[in-house]
């Protein structure tokens, strides 16, 4: 076979340069290198949120917005672009839990672990878009964004359909501001700044026999859960009420004034045995009545509002507790008291808010009137302290299991009786109140840790009834 | 949720896939043809380099190439990757350049063939050299995609 060479052949014969594998490896490279540019182009990495248009959109704006993804929501859970912005997102996870962030017809990020980023480049952005945690029941349980095109003209169909869906915000009273993407209020966010939680310390009985206590009833508006501000029906200016507490034997006179403007109040206080017909009656705005009982036996009672409709007046705020002391109580070194609840978000009295009422699906369950409050405001106690909790169920509905996690009851008291002294043999894990049902529970807290409390159905407990005890050595 | 699903097997077999073809582009230039050139006489030598190339570029087009191209378009739709997407910078852009890049590969795998039936050795080597150059930029861009 003639005219063949292989392929170390000097040159002559026609072939590209000497060293065939070099120039090989340069023209690779080099295609390598271009391949690459053109991988990374159209926006350099740490752009600022908003820059004029670069490369070929001329007029283009592109805009950067951090997107967190924890606790089973995106945030921001809405974004509104102009059309046409070219929309990037830089997503980090902060959570525990790893999570990762899909759009929809568009990019996704890996799964990613806490602290870490990633960049999404969503291009121009023409039309509303969703995206969400792929990880399976995390989009189901509101783990979602809204990309919405803001347009100039009257509200498109979809922004109508969004608005219609969640709670209209009344203009001056009532109403609440709308909580963002994903069902229920944010409860990885945090409460306002200047929000205080409401204390679940349990102050002892004040001295005397005889307590006299006025409680005004009237309208408030509270942070019930974080950023989410709602109207509350209130004694005392609290939802709950405040607490009363005396020993067996005491009397209560209390002097219940109606502050509200347009509605009637009464009180009725589970914890004495009188006929209601006059102390429980309703007052109209203005008027005031003095009622008066005796706290024959001991107990974690309720008071509420006496007026109808009582599943509004009640599951609007109008609560409280009256802790009598059961004869020789142990002393401890911490005593709490929560009250549970439901709560309602929506103007009061407002015909969707009334519904969620009737049918059982409040938008949060609660301890003392704010959601997962105690989730970011930790009770505190020391290892090897022994705490009582004092629970009441408020409702208007919901009965309450009260557990707290890596804790063992060893004394459990409920309505009225001690079911359960730390002489015997077994231990208890829930406190279980019906509506208006109250009692405590006592239990020491063994090491340094962080110990959950909660209504242990996971609805409730996943919808803001949840808290933490801090344990330090 | 099996960690070791359907995708997973999809991205296996791209994978696997990839890994392999370079790793066989690297057998033969490193290791087979050198040794060929230099314990084979000139005919033997010649006939072994023309039949293992034909070979390779059979198994590239018979098998390599129909794996690649059905698990690389099956991954880019469950991702939802539309032709639009792929001018958008960053995923798109990216997977638009590794596209272009391996088929940049691919022609040049096909030249090197033709050079080499035309006697153009030198040509032939540089070809097949820019090819797997090639091929690692378009492993270097796979890798800066997210998994899917």
């Amino acid at each position: 076979m003639t005219g063949k060479q292989d392929g170390s052949a000097p040159a002559g014969a026609g072939g590209p340069a000497r060293r065939p594998a070099l120039l090989g490896t340069a023209a690779g490279a080099v295609l390598t290198v271009l391949a690459v540019l053109a991988a990374n182009s159209g926006g350099g990495t740490g752009d600022p949120a908003v820059a004029a248009g670069t490369g070929a959109g001329g007029t283009t704006v592109t805009r950067t917005v951090e997107v967190t993804l924890a606790g089973m929501r995106v945030r921001p859970a809405r974004i509104e672009v102009a059309e046409g912005t070219a929309l990037r997102l830089k997503v980090t996870n902060t959570d525990a839990v790893r999570h990762d962030l899909k759009v929809e017809d568009g990019p996704a990020t890996p799964l990613l672990t806490r602290g870490q980023s990633r960049t999404l480049d969503l291009g121009t952005v023409t039309g509303d878009r969703e995206a969400w945690c792929t990880l399976p029941g995390h989009r189901a349980a509101g783990m979602t964004l809204d990309i919405v095109v803001r347009d100039t003209g009257a509200g498109s169909a979809h922004r109508a359909a969004g608005d219609a869906h969640g709670d209209s915000t009344d203009g001056g009273h009532g109403g609440h501001s709308a909580p963002g993407g994903g069902t229920g209020p944010d409860l990885g966010a945090d409460f306002s700044r200047g929000w205080r939680e409401r204390t679940a310390d349990l102050a002892p009985a004040p001295g005397g026999r005889l307590h006299k206590v006025e409680l005004r009833a009237a309208h408030t508006t509270a942070e019930v859960a974080p950023g989410v501000k709602q109207q509350m029906w209130t004694f005392g200016g609290t939802a709950p009420g405040p607490t009363l507490r005396g020993r067996v034997g005491d009397v209560f006179e209390i002097t219940l004034v109606n502050d509200d403007e347009g509605m009637g109040h009464g009180i009725d206080f589970h914890a004495g045995s009188l006929a209601p017909d006059r102390p429980m009656r309703t007052l109209e705005p203005g008027e005031r009545l003095v009622y008066r009982f005796r706290a024959e036996r001991a107990g974690a009672w309720l008071y509420h509002c006496s007026t109808a409709p009582m599943l509004q007046h009640i599951g609007n705020g109008m609560y409280g507790a009256v802790v009598i002391d059961p004869p020789d109580l142990r002393k401890v070194d911490h005593e709490y008291l929560l009250v549970s609840s439901a709560l309602y978000l929506g103007p009061p009295g407002s015909t969707a808010q009334v519904a969620k009422m009737r049918e059982g699906t409040p938008d949060a369950w609660v301890f003392n009137g704010a959601a997962a409050q105690y989730a970011k405001r930790p009770l505190t106690v020391k290892a090897g302290d022994r705490a009582r909790f004092w629970v009441v169920d408020a409702g208007p509905s919901d009965p309450v299991a009260f557990h707290i996690v890596g804790t063992v009851f060893d004394t459990v008291y409920k309505e009225g009786a001690y079911l359960l002294t730390p002489g015997r043999p077994g231990g208890a894990q829930v406190l279980d109140l019906a509506p208006a049902q109250g009692g405590f529970v006592e239990t020491t807290f063994p090491e340094a840790g962080h110990y959950a409390f909660v209504d242990h159905d996971m609805r409730h407990a996943e919808a803001g009834a949840h808290g933490t005890v801090e344990v330090t050595r | 949720m099996d960690t070791v699903g359907l995708w997973s097997l999809v991205r296996f077999a791209h994978v696997a896939g990839a890994a392999l073809w370079v790793g066989g582009q690297l057998a033969l230039s490193l290791v087979i043809l050198p040794l060929a050139r230099r314990l084979l006489g000139p005919e033997a030598k010649d006939r072994f380099t023309a039949e293992a190339g034909r070979r390779f570029g059979m198994l590239t087009g018979a098998l390599f190439l129909p794996v690649q191209l059905g698990t690389g378009v099956a991954m880019a739709w469950h991702k939802g990757v539309t032709w639009a997407s792929l001018a958008e910078p960053g995923y798109g852009r990216t997977l638009a350049a590794k596209l272009a890049l391996f088929a940049v590969v691919m022609a040049a795998a096909a030249a090197h063939g033709i050079a080499h039936a035309r006697h153009r050795a030198d040509l032939a080597r540089a070809l097949a050299v820019v090819s797997l150059v090639g091929s690692l930029g378009v492993v270097l861009l796979a890798t800066a995609l997210p998994a899917t």
